[in-house]
Formats: structure tokens, sequence, C-alpha cells
């Protein structure tokens, strides 16, 4: 131990002697170890932390199974099957349903627009946590009639000034008096894949009676085949999951057989752990980000071998010394490893406010793409995972010097005078620590070049409509007090007097928006092709209102747009798209046929004419294939809150409050929501793309770097060591071009070794990545374009760092070829 | 064997080193002139300028002042590259630790200035050869210089002087590495190259070498103090 403490305090001697040294290495290291932490510290909170509930494992997210053509798909339950399921399983000790709603607070200053989420009784006991005041719901409180509400912490203390004596109090949400009992904690939330919700209701309201056969509506016939309920379930302790898989899907298929109309197509239910749920899609990125960020800390690790292998030749006759007074080799390299850990401490030092500020920065570039990042920080794993990562390091860059160093050959090494000439074994060990450096940083900035070019290629996607100079807000009209017949007016007033506020060009209306994240499916018939009900096809819609085309610049391709006159009174209308035109009416005119929405406001859905086709629009992403897609006039059928769009002449933002008096003016209690450009739609919906492209990017950039300087070392050591050697060239008549020439060609020899080395690698690595996580969009991993642009990029380093210590071989004295060694 | 022509003719040549605030006069009113086919001898105690005088001759220095003409063409205020130029043609060069690369093969080494003209491979090769053969050592073209003595390191060094056919040999301490055997022999290769017509400058301290030119000039603090020719100097020693 006292001997162990000896090294460590020579290794700090020996750091402190050569400055230079110590501070490209501490760097080099801090920024390798820093750039692990942080996205190990994102890993963490992302992938490796469980759920913030009590035995968050038994926690599972289910959905309904259907199989069409061979292709599994899951979609959300509704509300008869989730009854059935709940009534019948024994695999689980509870199971509630939740789906997301806007509500409008009311009561207090200004009306506050709130993202709640309303779920079943026994929501709170299935996942666990204790409400902070109060309590949570009851299974009674499911039924017509409750009209009750717990709030978040967040909401307690905005709106409700943390009072404590919030519980059994009355607030008012839509219009309609609820009663407070109870408020969770803070930090508390869920679902955890959505906006943190601020209030939990029941779903009371979703079991009143709407139907006119008096039959509760979360429980009519009609409303099985309405898919939008979401069903976490938890499992009882003794059973696996395969045993709860297995005894879903055989409710499942007893559904199936009991109604075949709206549950043919759904034969099993499939079950996945909530956290793999909510993460599972983002860890194929997760692995690519820590593999690249792992190569630039291998880069870095080579890097400082390399200027420890220079080290350790002008440390050739300490460590003879050493050796001839008996040290044995393994003490040597113990002292050698010894000094590398100091080193890697030290770079473990440095790196953490590296990894603190990357941390921040990745978190603000992340945007809302990847869940849970948020909660990202240096808490006790990361700095364990740290301390690791710091010791092998120091292994990895210190072992191979050590071993190296530590057999001198005693008698040329202790003679005055030659100890400081590198061994040709010593140059051959560092020439190929740069093909290794320069491969693996070839291999990180094709990845990131395929990942930018898919980037660039999925922005220069046509979305189907022009975004530019598009806002969009939202507000809630309460059913209590607004029917459908009162809503759909209310839009078509409010449109007609937005229109006429400066700086507006046109505007309209639309639900769901396109590019916002949600789009709604629902099957229909084709007119002269009648099918089974559950054969139905099922395809995305959406109730647009006048103007809305022309609003958002989708082109109308043939017949008519919809005006106001198409309103509940006239014959029904729809307009499809041109996917839809060419797959249900291939080799057809389209216009003036019928299909049949499987959706009405109340009574049997009625045939529709197709009027028009439209261009496509990338509804759901910019990477999607198109969809067929048709558009009912909302003045025909209400779906609830709308995106109002309007096109201005003007900045769109600069028009809101404009907007929000035009509003007011019609109903003060309705806060807008959601205002936002369709540029910023567009831009959200790449933020995905855009996260790993610019991490990637931020990383192959240090790889470059750390190549960049690691050539440099090694050629301007290879250069120290030449000088007389250049001397007596340019003695003999080697002009200075020719020195230059002969100095780039070695280090450019070293390159385009790691070149070919990392063009190979690469080659993999982007057929892994693309088949691993599906990356790539419009570019083939094998895209000439980027591998030649990042050749390019890899060879101008190169020269860059060669140029350098070439040109100051030009500047040798050819006088050093008269002095003698 | 002189012709008479002059090869080499400095006048009035001054060498100042300044260090700091310090001047270090090196050279003092040079004035030298060789002939071609001469071989002349400089001689003098450590310190006294003969390097510098011989890196000056070598255009690997430039002098203070004075001028200095080579091959009837003025080379003193010449650029670095045109310096290079005239070296690698003009001037051949043996050193006394020789100087060959490590890297490089015999071969590759007398090969070296060569390969800074613009010389076809198949001339290259044959002046190579040539070269090799004049000093004895083609038998050992494929070896590398740490597979020789230091005779044969030597004779290898001045088989890349020569290979150029340069107007002058300039040779510093020729011997100073070698033992007596071998540094005898090379005085005997720079002989009889002398007899075949090469014009030589030697740098030496030696004076048992020096007697082996045809004219010494001697050097003390700078300046030329004395100049012996081959009888002198037998007669001296």
């Amino acid at each position: 131990m006292l001997t162990l403490l000896q090294d460590f305090r020579y290794g700090l001697r020996m750091l402190r002697k050569s400055p230079a040294f110590t501070a490209v290495a501490l760097i080099t290291l801090g920024l390798g170890i820093g750039a692990n932490t942080a996205i190990f510290s994102i890993v963490n909170a992302v992938l490796l932390k469980p759920l913030p509930f009590p035995e968050p494992e038994k926690l599972l997210y289910m959905t309904s199974a259907s199989e069409r053509n061979g292709v599994v798909q899951n979609f959300a339950s509704s509300y008869p099957d989730f009854l059935d399921w709940r009534a019948t399983a024994k695999s689980f000790s509870g199971m509630a349903s939740y789906h997301q709603d806007n509500f409008t607070l009311t009561g207090s200053e200004q009306p506050l627009h709130v993202a709640g989420v309303t779920v079943a009784g026994n929501f709170f006991s299935i996942l666990g946590t204790k409400p902070l005041l109060g309590r949570g719901f009851t299974l009674e409180e499911e039924k017509p009639g409750a009209r009750v509400v717990v709030l978040s912490h967040d909401l307690w203390q905005s709106a409700f000034h943390g009072d404590r004596n919030i519980v059994g109090r009355s607030i008012t949400l839509d219009k309609q008096s609820y009663t407070v009992v109870g408020v969770m904690p803070a930090g508390f939330s869920f679902p955890l894949d959505a906006e943190p919700p601020k209030l939990w209701r029941t779903l009371a309201i979703d079991s009143e009676t709407k139907d006119p056969k008096n039959q509760p509506a979360a429980t009519s016939p009609e409303q099985r085949g309405s898919h939008f309920l979401q069903v976490v379930g938890r499992l009882k302790p003794d059973v696996p999951l395969d045993q709860a898989r297995e005894e879903m899907n055989v409710i499942a298929r007893g559904l199936a057989a009991q109604y075949p109309d709206t549950n043919k197509n759904f034969p099993s239910v499939a079950l996945m752990p909530e956290l793999e749920h909510l993460v599972g899609k983002t860890r194929p990125r997760m692995i690519i980000l820590l593999i690249s960020v792992g190569v630039v800390l291998l880069i870095a690790c080579l890097n400082v071998a390399n200027l420890l292998l220079v080290r350790a030749s002008k440390r050739n006759r300490e460590i003879a010394l050493r050796a001839a007074l008996g040290a044995k080799r393994v003490r040597v390299v113990r002292q050698m490893l010894t000094e590398s850990v100091v080193l890697a401490l030290g770079g473990a030092i440095i790196g953490i406010p590296i990894a603190m500020w990357s941390l921040d920065a990745f978190i603000a570039l992340n945007g809302q793409s990847v869940r849970r990042i948020q909660d990202a920080g240096l808490d006790g794993n990361v700095l364990l995972f740290t301390a690791g990562l710091a010791l092998l390091t120091s292994v990895v860059f210190g072992l191979v010097p050590a071993l190296r160093t530590s057999s001198p050959n005693l008698t040329e090494f202790l003679k005055e005078g030659r100890g400081t000439t590198a061994s040709g074994s010593h140059q051959r060990l560092r020439g190929a620590l740069v093909v290794l450096e320069t491969a693996g940083g070839l291999v990180l900035l094709v990845v990131a070049g395929l990942l930018l070019r898919s980037f660039h290629r999925l922005l220069s996607v046509d979305p189907g409509l022009n975004p530019r100079n598009v806002l969009t807000l939202t507000f809630d009209l309460p059913e209590t007090k607004y029917n459908d017949q009162q809503q759909m007016d209310f839009y078509t007033q409010l449109l007609s007097r937005v229109r006429t506020l400066p700086g507006v060009v046109s505007a309209g209306a639309v639900t769901p928006l396109p590019l916002s994240g949600n789009n709604a499916m629902i099957s229909f018939q084709v007119e002269g092709h009648p099918v089974p009900k559950s054969e139905e096809p099922a395809t995305d819609i959406e109730t647009v209102s006048a103007g809305f085309f022309k609003t958002m610049n989708i082109p109308l391709l043939r017949g008519r747009d919809f005006t106001e006159r198409d309103d509940s009174k006239a014959p029904g209308v729809v307009i499809v798209n041109e996917m839809f035109a060419r797959k249900y009416f291939p080799n057809e005119d389209p216009l003036g046929k019928h299909i049949t929405p499987g959706a009405s406001n109340g009574g049997p859905s009625q045939p529709r004419e197709i009027i028009a086709v439209v261009g496509n629009v990338k509804a759901r992403s910019l990477d999607a294939d198109d969809v067929a897609t048709y558009y009912i006039p909302s003045t025909q059928l209400n779906f609830g809150s709308m995106a109002v769009c309007l096109r201005t002449s003007v900045d769109p933002h600069s028009i809101t409050s404009a907007v929000r008096n035009v509003v007011s003016s019609m109903d003060s209690d309705l806060p807008l929501y959601d205002i936002k450009t369709m540029e910023e739609y567009l831009s959200a919906s790449v933020a995905t793309q855009r996260f790993n492209a610019m991490l990637l990017e931020a990383f192959a950039g240090l790889a470059l770097l750390l190549t960049g300087i690691g050539l440099y070392g090694v050629i301007a050591y290879a250069v120290a060591q030449r000088t007389h050697e250049i001397g007596v060239r340019m003695t003999l008549g080697a002009s200075r071009s020719q020195v230059i020439q002969m100095v780039l060609k070695s280090g450019l020899q070293l390159t385009g070794i790691g070149v070919a080395a990392g063009v190979v690698l690469s080659l993999i690595a982007a057929r892994f990545a693309t088949s691993f996580s599906n990356l790539l969009f419009g570019v083939k991993p094998t895209d000439a374009v980027t591998f030649a642009a990042v050749i390019g990029m890899v060879a101008a380093v190169a020269l860059l760092a060669c140029y350098i210590p070439a040109y100051r071989a030009a500047k040798v004295d050819p006088m050093i070829a008269l002095r003698y060694e | 064997m002189a012709s008479g022509q002059t090869l080499i003719n400095l006048e009035n040549v001054t060498k100042i080193f300044y260090t700091d605030e310090v001047e270090t006069h090196a050279l003092s009113g040079i004035h030298l002139d060789i002939k071609k086919g001469e071989y002349v001898a400089i001689a003098g105690p450590s310190g006294c300028g003969k390097s510098t005088l011989l890196s000056i001759i070598g255009l690997l220095d430039s002098p203070t002042d004075g001028s200095y003409i080579l091959n009837s063409r003025p080379v003193q205020g010449l650029d670095f590259s045109d310096r290079a130029r005239i070296r690698n043609q003009e001037i051949g060069f043996i050193f006394q630790s020789f100087n060959l690369i490590g890297d490089l093969t015999v071969y590759e080494n007398v090969e070296l200035p060569l390969t800074y003209r613009s010389m076809s491979s198949a001339e290259r090769k044959k002046r190579v050869q040539e070269a090799l053969e004049k000093v004895g050592m083609a038998h050992r073209m494929r070896h590398y210089p740490s597979q020789l003595s230091g005779g044969q390191q030597q004779r290898v060094a001045v088989a890349r002087a020569l290979g150029g056919t340069p107007s002058i040999l300039l040779a510093d301490e020729p011997t100073g590495n070698l033992d007596s055997r071998n540094g005898e022999a090379v005085m005997e290769l720079l002989q009889s190259l002398h007899r075949e017509g090469a014009t030589i400058c030697m740098v030496t301290h030696d004076t048992r070498f020096a007697k082996h030119a045809e004219r010494t000039i001697h050097l003390f603090d700078g300046k030329v103090v004395e100049e012996t020719e081959a009888a002198q100097a037998a007669e001296l020693a």
C-alpha cells in the first residue's frame, strides 16, 4: 500500500514535470470521458431508471392486436373490450383505462386550459402512488353522475396556491362542477408518454347515456369498434408474463367470436412492460449513441497512448536505470499504470463539468423527441460509471505503453546520449494507433454523414402542404354548453370573422391537425363493394372546414372544395386524397362515387358523395408513406375541438392576440392553447432525426479533431526524430518542397491505410445501424456522396495535421548535418 | 593535377554569429582560391572556424560579408532553393559521422541526391552502380548501413558524394569516426579520386591526414594564418 502511494505521488510529480503533455492528455481524456458520462446519464435516465411506481416491472401496457395480411398492428382498446378484459382476467391485480382530455378550468380570474386524463376508478390504486392529500378514485366513481377530480401538485400550486383545504372543494371544469378528492405528490405523472397531466377525472362522463337506445355510452355495442383507450394493468405477484399473455389472448379470441363485426380483426392482446412501451423504440438509438461516444473515447485513449509512447521513449533511460537497480518488470508496469490511473482520474474530474454542460445542451437539443431525458443528471450511478470508465480508460491507454517501456535494452539506454531515439517498433506501434484512430473517426463521420444526408432528404420531402406563414391554435368548446350543431356553427362564425382580420389571407379548421402527432382512423364502406363489417377497410379521416385546403395550400386536383353550404342539412359529401382514389378506385374516376364512413353525429351513417380529389399530405410524418385519407366537412360531422389554421401575410404569431379577441368576444371562457405555426409542427416532427444527426455530428467532429491531433502528434514527433536525417537530405540538395512532400507522404500513407480500414468498417457499421434502428431515410448505407465527402474531410484534416510538422521540417537548418552526435 | 581554372573564389569573407548581445567573429577576411582538380586541406585547432568555412563553401551557410564565386558564378546572395539546387549538382559532401540514412539501403542512400534531380531511374541506377564500384562497395548495395563497418559506411558516403558527379567534394573530418586503418583507407580512396581528377576540399585537425592534400590552409581564430604546399608540409612534418 505504501509503495502504491509512493507510485501515486511519483506519478503526480512526473505529470507536473511535463505540463504540456499532461494538459493535452487531460483535455483529451476529459472530452472523451465527459461525452461518455453525458450520454450514459441520458441512457441511465431513459432506459435504466425504473419507473417511479412501486414494483414498476409489474405494470403492463395493453393493446388490442390486429392482424391483417400477415402484419400485426397494435391498436388502442375500446370501452366495452376494456370492461370485458377487466371483468374476466385473473392474472392481474387490477387493470385501468385512461385517455387524454382537455379541459377549461374556470372560476378564477382567467379561464385556464388544462391537459388532463379521464381514467378508470382503480387507476391510482394500480399505479400504487399514494396521493399527497385526500384519496384516489373508487370504482363506484366510474358510474354515471360522478364528478370527482384529483389534481396534480403543479395545478394545485399554480391555480389553488397550494391550499391544503382543497380536498372536498368544488371546481368548474367545462362548465361542470367537480369535487376535488385528492392531490398527487410533486413529480407524479401518468401517462408518461405525453405532456404531464394537470388533473385526472373518472370515466363516469364517458359512461353517461348518449344514444337513443338508452344504453350507457361506454358499453354500447357501437362503441366496441371505437378504439381510443389506453390500458395499464398490474400483474399479480406470482403470475408470469407469458401466462397473463396467454390468458388475455383467450379472452380476446372469445370476444372476437362473440362480436365478429367489431372484434374479428382483434384476436389477441399485446402486453408489454410499461417501461418498454415508453422507451422501447428509443433503445436502438440510445445504443447507437453509446457505441458512437464509446468510439470517441477509444480515439481519445489511442491519442493518449500515443502521447505516452512518445513520453516513454524519452523515459527509457529512467526505466532502464530502475531495471538496472533491480526493479522487476511488474513493478515498472505498476508504476506506469499508476501514472495512467492518475491521468484518467484527472480526465474524469475535467470530464464531469464537460458532461454537465453537454447534458444541458443535449436536453435542450432534444425537445420532446426522447422521453424521460429531462430526468437525466449526474447521480450516484452516473458518477460510479464515470469512475469505472476512468479506471478502464487508464488500462486501455496505459497498458501497452507500460508493457513496451518496461523491458528496455539496458546496455543501449544506459549509454550517455543515446536514450532519446524512439525504436522502430515504437514508431510502428504509434503509426498503427493512428491508423486505428483514423478508421474509428471515419466510421463515426460516415454514420453521422449518412444521418445528416437522411435528415436533409427528410427536410426536402414535400409535405403536401405549405407550412410557411400558417398559424394554428386550438380551444375546447364544452359539450355541456355547445351541442354538436352549436359547435359546428361556432367554428363557421369564428372562421368568417377571423378571415376579415388584417394580415389574414385565408382561414380554415381541421381535426386532427396534420403533423401534430395525432391521427384518427375510421372504417368505411365503398359503394358497390359491400363487405362484412369486420372486413371494412379503415384509413385516416380528417374533418375540415371550408377554406382549409386553400389555407394549407393543399392542391385541389379535381372537383370542388367544401363550402359553408355543405352543412348538416345538405347531402353528405367527402373529399379524398390521391392515394385514396388510387387505392380504392383503381382505374376509375372516384368523383360522384359514394363511401359510407363509420362515423356520424348520432343515427346511422349515410353514404357520402366524393366531390373532389386533393393532393397527398404527409400528415403522420415526413418519412411515412402516403396514406389514403378522406376529408369530411366539419359542418356535417363534429369531431370536437378543431385546430384553427390561418394563412397570414404577416408574421403569423403577430395576429394571435387579434384572434384571441375574436374568440373571447364569442365566448370569454375559451382559453387558446397549442398556438404554434405549421413550421413549428414540421420542425417538431423531425426532432428525433435532428437530435440523432446533431449528436452524432458532434461526436464525429470530436473524433475528427482528436484524430487530427493524434496524426499531428505522430508526424510532429517523427519529424523531431528525423531532424538530423532531414538536415542530411537538405545538405544533399533536397528542396524545401521535396522535404514537405516527404513528410506529407508519410502522414498521408498512415491516413490512407486508416481510411481504407475505415471505409470497410463504415460499410459494416452503416448497414448495422440501418438494420438495427431504421435510421436512414432516402439514403443507402453505401451512399457514395457521403463516403466521398467524409474521405475528403478526413484527408483535408490529415493534410492540415501533417502540413504543420512538414512545414517545420522544411525549416530545418541543413547545417545540422555537420553537427556530430 | 590542378587545371589552373579557379573553381572556388572567396574574397574577404567574414562570418559573424550573433547570440543575444554577443558577436562572435567565426571568420575574418578570408581569401581563398581553389582550382579545379586541386586537393586542399583546411586545418586548424578546434573552434578555429574550419567547419564554418566548409559550410560557407558548401552553401550551407552564407557569409556575413565578402564575396563567393563558385564555378564563375557569384553565389553568396542566392535564395534557399537555388542554393539547394547548386549543392545537389555541384557539391558532394562527405561527413565525419557518414550521415547515411538508416532506413535506406546502401543503393538507396547513394541514389538519394539523384532523386532530387529530374533524372531517369535507368540513369540513376547506372550512376549508383558506377559510384559504388569506384569505392568498392557494389557488392553491398542491398545492405543497410547498420550492417556495415564504419569504414564501409564512409565508403558508401563517398559513393553518395560521387554519384552526382559534383564539381567539388567537401569532406568534413572524413576519418574522425574511424580507426586508423580505416582512416588511412578512406584517405587513399580520396587520393585516388583526386588522381582521377576530382577537386577535393577537406577539413581536418589531424596533420597526418592533411599531408595527403596538395595544399593546406591553416586557420586560427577565424583567419588564414598560413598556407603550405605538399612538399613544405612534408618538410614540416
